[in-house]
């Protein structure tokens, strides 16, 4: 984030050290969510695990940055891009930290599984997960960049995570029709799919924040709830 | 939004050869508060004292340009001044009661400007001034003991309230607050929310966030120049200008 330093440096090396701490997270919920699908990939209970527990070090870290920013809001009383960049930290902290929690679930749930998956959803849902990981480490790197304009084509990223995520959901709603046994096993996956879909809204959530923090604007989404959209019809299914 | 109250447009002032003001166009919203905010020596004061011609009072200083209060232009030698200025009440940074009672603070406006008649009218004014200004309850028993013996708040309040006695429409505040402590000032803080409901508020502040807290349009001046202005929520949150931004951030002084 390049811009003029300001009177007192103090209040520099704080927006600096609030930065660095965004990051941390940041890289933290990238890794946590790599490890669990690299442990759903190869049913790796004990990675599942390892994954599971470390999900304490995500919610120290939001702790600490909450406590920062509580601290920066008291002492600076900021303005203006410094007021917008700290309150958005803050929506990204805990964006980021639930954004965490998704990732957890996925190989608290991978550590529970006992059975045989199906491999094609499986190779689905570890598609997604990649992509929900390649746009945390975008939303990340336009933060980086104090950019609106990278933060706008993350938020743009998310439809395609939930078309995915409608697809995955359609696929699996299939197997459990055809083969009552699979049940238990793709209802386990139906909840990794919708915890990669919410992580995709979080990481939509964290570009909006960008977004404003850089620009001013606020950025929504406008226009018909898309999974609701695509839900309906089999509402009316008899 | 409210009509205009005070209309500016573009006043120069210099003081001898040195130029203070250049070309400032501003308006000023009846019954809002404006936040007049920029470092020291931009022109903020020197802009406050044309609107009553209070600069009139410095042999080398020359206003030009023209400012209307009420659509009538006041840069005019056919002004009365007197009359203007008891249109137009001021109150400065540092409290400046009369050295007399608190009853002769408040009366002192409206005796010379022949504003009342009987003395009933008189005690009716200093009252109802004392009690617009939040100070009433405070001094109603020691009415005759002399201003300054008041707190530095208490004394603002006073000064506010003589301000009010004389029926004004606009007030002028240069740094109400800044020889104040934060109870005070949220006590004035607090007055100036009550008074803009009547009164068209010009604040000069050296607190951004007294600015942001008070007012509902903000000026930033800086060496002279009225550099931005706006709805307070938007400059204090997105300005537009870098310098209004590196200003209000603390980024260079």
């Amino acid at each position: 984030m390049e811009q003029d330093k300001h009177i007192v440096k103090s209040y520099d090396d704080e927006m600096k050290e609030i930065n660095n701490n965004i990051l941390d997270i940041g890289s933290l919920v990238e890794n946590q969510l790599k490890r669990a699908l690299s442990a759903l990939k190869n049913q790796d209970t004990a990675l599942a695990e390892k994954v599971t527990e470390d999900d304490n070090i995500i919610d120290e870290k939001f702790r600490e940055l909450d406590q920062n920013l509580v601290h920066i809001l008291g002492k600076r009383q900021p303005m203006a891009t410094d007021l917008r960049t700290i309150f958005s930290a803050i929506k990204m902290n805990k964006d980021l930290e639930r954004l965490g929690d998704h990732a957890t679930n996925i190989a608290k749930r991978t550590a529970m599984i006992e059975l045989v998956l199906p491999e094609k959803p499986v190779r689905d849902i570890l598609r997604m997960g990649e992509h929900v990981q390649i746009m945390i480490g975008k939303v990340i790197q336009s933060f980086v960049n104090f950019s609106a304009e990278e933060a706008k084509v993350v938020w743009k990223m998310d439809e395609e995570i939930d078309d995915e995520y409608l697809g995955i959901l359609r696929q699996l709603l299939t197997y459990m029709m055809e083969d009552p046994k699979r049940i238990s096993a793709c209802t386990n996956l139906l909840y990794m799919v919708k915890d990669l879909e919410r992580a995709g809204d979080y990481v939509q959530n964290i570009a909006e924040d960008i977004y404003y923090a850089v620009s001013g604007e606020p950025l929504y989404n406008e226009g018909p709830d898309r999974e609701w959209e695509a839900i309906k019809p089999l509402k009316n299914k008899k | 939004m409210n009509n205009v109250k005070v209309s500016t447009k573009n006043v120069n002032v210099h003081y001898g050869t040195k130029q203070a003001l250049h070309r400032v166009t501003l308006d000023i919203n009846e019954k809002e508060v404006t936040a007049l905010i920029g470092p020291s020596g931009c022109g903020k004061s020197t802009f406050l004292r044309c609107i009553n011609r209070m600069n009139d009072l410095i042999d080398i200083c020359k206003v030009d340009g023209s400012i209307t209060v009420d659509n009538e232009e006041i840069i005019s030698d056919e002004v009365d001044v007197v009359s203007l200025r008891s249109k137009i009440g001021m109150v400065f940074q540092k409290p400046n009661p009369f050295p007399k009672s608190i009853f002769d603070n408040v009366a002192y406006g409206p005796t010379i400007h022949g504003i009342v008649d009987t003395k009933t009218d008189l005690e009716e004014i200093v009252h109802s001034s004392l009690k617009k200004a939040g100070l009433l309850k405070e001094v109603k028993d020691r009415l005759h003991e002399p201003g300054t013996s008041l707190s530095g708040g208490q004394q603002q309040r006073l000064c506010i309230a003589r301000a009010i006695a004389v029926n004004p429409d606009i007030i002028l505040m240069d740094e109400p607050c800044s020889a104040l402590d934060p109870i005070a000032t949220a006590t004035i803080e607090e007055l100036i929310d009550e008074l803009k409901t009547k009164y068209t508020i010009v604040i000069v502040t050296h607190s951004m966030q007294q600015a942001a807290r008070v007012s509902q349009r903000t000026g930033f001046f800086h060496l002279g120049e009225l550099v931005e202005t706006g709805e307070t929520q938007k400059i204090f949150t997105n300005p537009e200008n870098e310098k209004t931004q590196g200003y209000i951030t603390g980024r260079f002084g």
